[in-house]
């Protein structure tokens, strides 16, 4: 596994790349988990050779400055698929990564294989609200595990939410960073996009769709509304879990994300 | 040195236990706590107070603009001060407003400010801001596009009051096929223009470039405000010019007494009720609103030299978060601090946090009487005019 930097509209971006098996595009969430590459990678890297770029304002990947809404970056991907010469890829994409997967895969149906989405942003309920991330401030790491966590006392929480004060600047700078892209695509409308429902329809990929019982942030309702809205989609709740099932729950997901990808039954 | 008298129009009438059970007095502060018979009586003693300035001989007025908030309710400051123009004759309104990010299309901004100039007779200031971070929230306007549509948003108006129209301007977010304001601001070539910035470089580096007035966002330590008037001075260097005093304004709370006691117990209450109660909130920094090195820099900051760190009287004192005593020590201090930063336009906050009217009113005269002749005494207005001011430098130096 390494991460090497590729060339995609101009510009330089960072890919985590490694593993054997059939390609696997992986996008990852607000977190940029790409970067580190924890067991749920690796996991899939056992049975696919996995291309997690990270995307542009994330760790190094350039770019966000042409990056105006959700859309710019579902066409940044389509560039990056079209790079590679792959003609339909299967994809496992996590919450703003599983956003952008939908925005794809409705766009060109005919280039996604089979997906596995964690949580994915993307469309609004107006009777469940969706907590509101950006209210978060730093120095409010506390409030931010417990945002994303159903156990904010998780191993993972500190690693990937590391307490602000005392850190040094260049993590900090990424994170700040990472923050920003985020809410660049994501701000207004929050965490979606009023033009996606109705092009889930088009979806013809095997969808399965992946929540935890507890997500605070994007409530599982979306989950159940969302296999209402993409055709044939299936939707597994994850027991004692919050929004980033990848962090608190990775064996569950890597054997449900194994198993629809090597195309168990629908 | 020019003396204007700076008003927030705060919320006085929080509950005690507001902080033990809200952290912030905005965006999310529930408008449940505002009471309108209140205030409406707010408004008429506020503007009863800055109306009064010009009796007492300052030179000028500022009005500035936040929304949803308890901390400064002047969410149109543009209203404020059309107020202000039928209850004055003589003193310059400076608008510290308008936050241009938030009005589409922009060419609003520039027809009430240009409204307001011929109303007024000519006394404009016209602040354009980026907007404070809880406006971000407020607005819904998203925070990365704040420096670049306040770029887009000054052309235009900068355009519209100078160039003839109509004109097209086709932005990456304005798209206006028509730019002509009816009607024109009375200042030729426009109204002088003030510029706020929280010690960005990028923010220094534009006013210095346009020849603009900076000023420096208050409730740092004065060393904050030492090192970033220090840079703006630097940045106006690097223009190839001085920076003149008038191009740079002190906003300070100032309290006047009989005695340092005296007045220190006549304001304390009056500055925790602001420091506590409203002042949370104000430095909410919405992801994308700086560049990252200037989030890191504020975050640290605030840490270190912001005033929601102060915690003592002897905090207060330390860090000039203001500047209270008898006529002599508001004096000797504000000289002090006033001729080490080399600002000529003295931004005098009178009316702080919970403070009655009537303890305002005595605090702007025993500043009128006995500071401020003292002052101008020792900060004569410089023979030379503050250099004029270059809406389209980029432009002139191509004529060069």
């Amino acid at each position: 596994m390494e991460l090497r930097p590729e060339r995609v509209g101009g510009h330089t971006i960072q890919v985590a790349v490694g593993g054997d098996g059939p390609p696997l595009l992986y996008l990852h969430s607000s977190s940029g988990e790409s970067y580190q590459w924890m067991d749920l990678l690796n996991g899939l890297a056992e049975h696919h050779e996995v291309h997690a770029p990270l995307h542009p304002g994330f760790f190094g990947s350039e770019g966000i400055e042409q990056i105006r809404d959700i859309e710019d970056l579902a066409y940044h991907y389509l560039a990056f698929i079209e790079g590679h010469g792959l003609e339909r890829v299967d994809v496992m994409a996590c919450s703003l990564g599983g956003w952008i997967a939908l925005e794809l895969a409705a766009r060109y149906p005919e280039r996604i294989g089979r997906m596995v989405l964690a949580a994915p942003a993307g469309i609004r309920l107006a009777d469940v609200p969706m907590a509101d991330m950006f209210r978060l401030q730093l120095g409010q790491e506390d409030e931010a595990r417990a945002l994303f966590f159903h156990d904010p006392t998780h191993p993972l929480a500190q690693l990937v939410i590391p307490t602000f004060e005392g850190l040094d600047d260049e993590l900090l700078a990424a994170f700040i960073s990472a923050m920003a892209a985020t809410a660049k695509v994501s701000w207004n409308p929050y965490l979606h996009d009023p033009r996606l429902e109705g092009l889930l329809a088009r979806i013809d990929a095997p969808v399965l769709l992946v929540w935890g019982d507890d997500d605070r942030l994007i409530p599982p309702a979306y989950g159940t509304r969302l296999a209402e809205l993409i055709p044939g989609a299936r939707l597994e709740i994850v027991p004692d879990c919050g929004h980033v099932v990848w962090f608190e729950k990775p064996g569950e997901l890597l054997d449900l994300a194994l198993g629809h990808l090597a195309g168990a039954p629908a | 040195m020019k003396f204007f008298m700076f008003h927030l129009m705060p919320y006085r009438d929080l509950p005690e236990d507001f902080e033990q059970h809200h952290d912030s007095a905005w965006v999310w502060i529930p408008n449940e706590l505002y009471d309108p018979e209140t205030g409406a009586g707010y408004y008429r003693e506020y503007l009863d107070q800055l109306a009064y300035a010009e009796q007492l001989g300052y030179d000028g007025v500022c009005v500035n603009e936040h929304h949803q908030n308890a901390y400064g309710l002047m969410p149109s400051p543009n209203l404020i001060a059309a107020a202000l123009s039928q209850r004055t004759s003589r003193i310059r309104i400076a608008i510290v407003g308008n936050a241009l990010p938030l009005y589409n299309p922009p060419t609003r901004v520039a027809e009430e400010i240009a409204m307001l100039d011929l109303i007024s007779g000519g006394r404009i200031i016209a602040g354009q801001v980026i907007g404070g971070g809880p406006e971000y929230y407020s607005f819904s306007i998203n925070p990365a596009e704040a420096r670049t549509r306040f770029a887009e948003a000054h052309e235009i108006i900068m355009r519209a009051w100078t160039q003839p129209g109509p004109f097209e301007f086709y932005g990456e977010h304005y798209k206006l096929r028509y730019v002509n304001v009816w009607p024109k601001p009375l200042q030729k070539p426009h109204p002088p223009v003030w510029i706020p910035g929280v010690g960005s470089l990028e923010t220094m580096e534009f006013v210095a470039r346009h020849r603009y007035a900076y000023m420096g966002i208050p409730y740092f330590h004065i060393d904050f405000f030492k090192k970033t008037y220090g840079l703006f001075k630097q940045a106006c260097e690097r223009e190839g010019y001085e920076a003149h005093p008038e191009q740079m304004g002190l906003l300070m709370p100032v309290y006047v007494g009989e005695t340092d006691a005296q007045a220190r117990a006549e304001y304390e209450e009056h500055f925790w009720y602001f420091k506590r109660k409203l002042i949370p909130g104000l430095l909410l920094s919405p992801p994308g609103y700086t560049s990252v090195q200037s989030a890191i820099r504020v975050y640290k900051g605030i840490e270190s030299s912001f005033i929601s760190g102060v915690e003592t009287w002897d905090d207060v004192e330390r860090g000039t978060y203001a500047v209270v005593g008898s006529p002599d020590t508001v004096y000797e201090k504000l000289a002090t601090h006033l001729r080490d930063l080399g600002a000529g336009n003295l931004l005098t906050l009178l009316h702080l946090g919970n403070m009655p009217p009537e303890k305002a009113r005595a605090n702007m005269e025993r500043f009128a009487e006995q500071v401020m002749p003292r002052l101008a005494e020792e900060f004569p207005s410089p023979a030379e005019p503050p250099p004029r001011q270059i809406a389209f430098p980029e432009h002139e130096l191509a004529v060069a």
